[in-house]
């Protein structure tokens, strides 16, 4: 059997390998770059506003050699149709160019980015682009480019997100199933007493001698009833609408103060004080603006439940402040607690305590957040009040 | 229609309140029960004529309490009323014994009829 050198070997790998590998020349690059510095000239923000410059540069460059493989990832029958110019001989190369010198002029240790090859007949292929950067001028005379095609691979992830969206989808719906049979209760009530009510009041008015005093509180109810019956609809809407989150960027006072002017009629009814605070440096949220009012309206709300029949203090607290993972914003009452044995289970839906609850606000709170990509979680001892802890990406 | 002792007991304050005035505006004594329980409580002292009940009840449901009424109160006529109708919940119910299974939101009409239905029987 023939033996094979390691240098013959890898000679063979160089053109067998499915990998297409450049040798290109950026040694004029290189230069440009030292001269700019030298000049005391940031090089990434000249060439910004040099488009010239960048088109004059990207012509220097020289591919010098390709192995086989690039050939056929090209498809192109010549190995002469590769070499010279890089602007000639891969025009396309004129979109990621500016990229190249970036890295180069940071001084970065490698260049790795997907692109889009054109080949030869004009379809597209996707391509990770590899490259070791070398830090001294010298090493810019041969500098290696080896180009993956994972076309199929990005492909094969476009399919597998698709999937795992119409997952979550089917996910979300048949979850919806339920949620939808626990609203159509919660509004089926308040409007089964906004019929019986008004029935009520034409009853008593239409007595041979009307009774305006009970038809009018009949009214009065059935107007609380009719409002009850909204107030479910506002609070499902967001966990209803197949529409994906739009996340915009909030400024968090915002974000806060709208949702305590939601919450205002509650808060009187239980008679409980409202402080917001938003502390310095706090960045402003990334987040779909709809699905925040969401979550803090529903746990304001919670929280004044927990305050309705609480002696003593009934202070709730609304606070925003910076997170190591984005904005947190905290929702704390002075409230009775949650025994450590609930405090898991609270955001599991159809889980109350409440016997006027469907049990689903904090699941749909937990929705939201995650869809956010954020996170829910709560503390608090018995006694100690209760403090659900919203984490939210910052906006960039 | 002559005018009866209706209990009502849903745990649904509003829908107990407009049940109040719709009855109390047709003449009727009304008797206003959060839960199976406490009407149980009062009901074998004191039974009313007929009964309006909620299914989905916090403690005993709608169906555990007609059973109950069907044991200890046998001539009581049940109303069934619920938000949230179900076929097994209605085949359930009647067969213990309703008078009739109403869906939230009920119209008044139905209410009326099968009142009078129950107060007719009481003869």
């Amino acid at each position: 059997m023939e033996q094979l050198s390691p240098a013959s070997t890898l000679t063979d790998a160089f053109h067998g390998l499915g990998i297409s590998v450049w040798t290109e020349d950026w040694r004029a690059v290189g230069q440009a770059i030292l001269a700019l510095r030298a000049a005391g000239i940031d090089p990434v923000q000249h060439l910004a506003t040099a488009p010239g410059e960048l088109a004059r540069l990207h012509a220097t460059v020289q591919v010098t050699d390709v192995n086989n493989f690039t050939l056929e990832l090209m498809g192109m029958p010549d190995k002469r149709m590769l070499i010279g110019s890089l602007a000639e001989v891969v025009p396309n190369s004129a979109q990621t160019f500016a990229r190249w010198f970036a890295a180069l002029a940071r001084g970065d240790r490698f260049y790795r980015f997907e692109s889009r090859v054109r080949r030869l007949d004009g379809s597209l292929r996707d391509c990770l682009v590899m490259a070791r950067l070398p830090q001294d001028p010298e090493g810019l005379a041969r500098l290696f480019v080896c180009v993956v095609d994972i076309t199929g691979y990005k492909a094969d992830q476009m399919r597998l997100t698709e999937a795992e969206r119409a997952v979550d989808r089917a996910l979300r719906a048949s979850a919806m199933g339920l949620v939808t049979a626990a609203i159509a209760h919660e509004v089926n009530n308040p409007l089964a007493a906004v019929v019986t009510n008004a029935e009520a009041a034409l009853r008593w008015l239409r007595r041979p001698n009307p009774d305006t005093v009970e038809a009018e509180a009949a009214i009065v109810a059935a107007i609380g009833d009719a409002l009850r019956a909204r107030d479910v609809v506002d609070r499902t809407r967001a966990l209803l609408s197949n529409a994906p989150p739009r996340p915009v960027a909030l400024d968090p006072h915002h974000a806060i103060r709208d949702a305590a002017q939601f919450v205002q009629r509650e808060l009187r009814l239980a008679e409980a004080t409202l402080r917001l605070e938003v502390m310095a440096d706090t960045p402003r949220l990334l987040a779909d603006p709809v699905q925040v009012q969401q979550i803090l309206t529903n746990l304001l709300l919670n929280a004044a439940q927990a305050l309705v029949a609480h002696d003593g203090l009934r202070e709730i607290a609304l606070r925003a402040r910076p997170h190591a993972a984005g904005v947190l914003i905290e929702v704390a009452d002075s409230g009775a607690g949650i025994p450590p044995d609930r405090l898991l289970r609270v955001f599991e839906p159809f889980y109350s305590t409440r016997t006027d609850g469907i049990g689903l606000g904090l699941a749909i709170c937990r929705t939201a957040a995650e869809a956010q990509g954020g996170r829910i979680w709560v503390s608090g001892a018995p006694g100690s009040g209760a403090c659900f802890h919203v984490l939210l990406p910052a906006a960039p | 229609m002559v005018p009866g002792i209706i209990a009502v007991v849903d745990d649904d304050e509003a829908i107990r309140v407009a049940l109040r005035s719709l009855l109390r505006s047709m003449g009727h004594e009304v008797r206003l029960f959060a839960d199976a329980f406490s009407f149980l409580a009062e009901a074998t002292l004191r039974p009313p004529d007929c009964v309006l009940t909620d299914i989905q009840m916090p403690g005993m449901n709608g169906l555990d309490l007609q059973r109950e009424i069907r044991r200890t109160m046998p001539g009581l006529p049940v109303i069934v009323i619920t938000a949230f109708p179900e076929e097994a919940i209605r085949r359930q119910a009647m067969a213990d014994g309703a008078l009739c299974f109403l869906s939230k939101p009920f119209e008044t009409a139905a209410i009326l009829h099968w009142l009078a239905e129950a107060l007719g029987e009481r003869k």
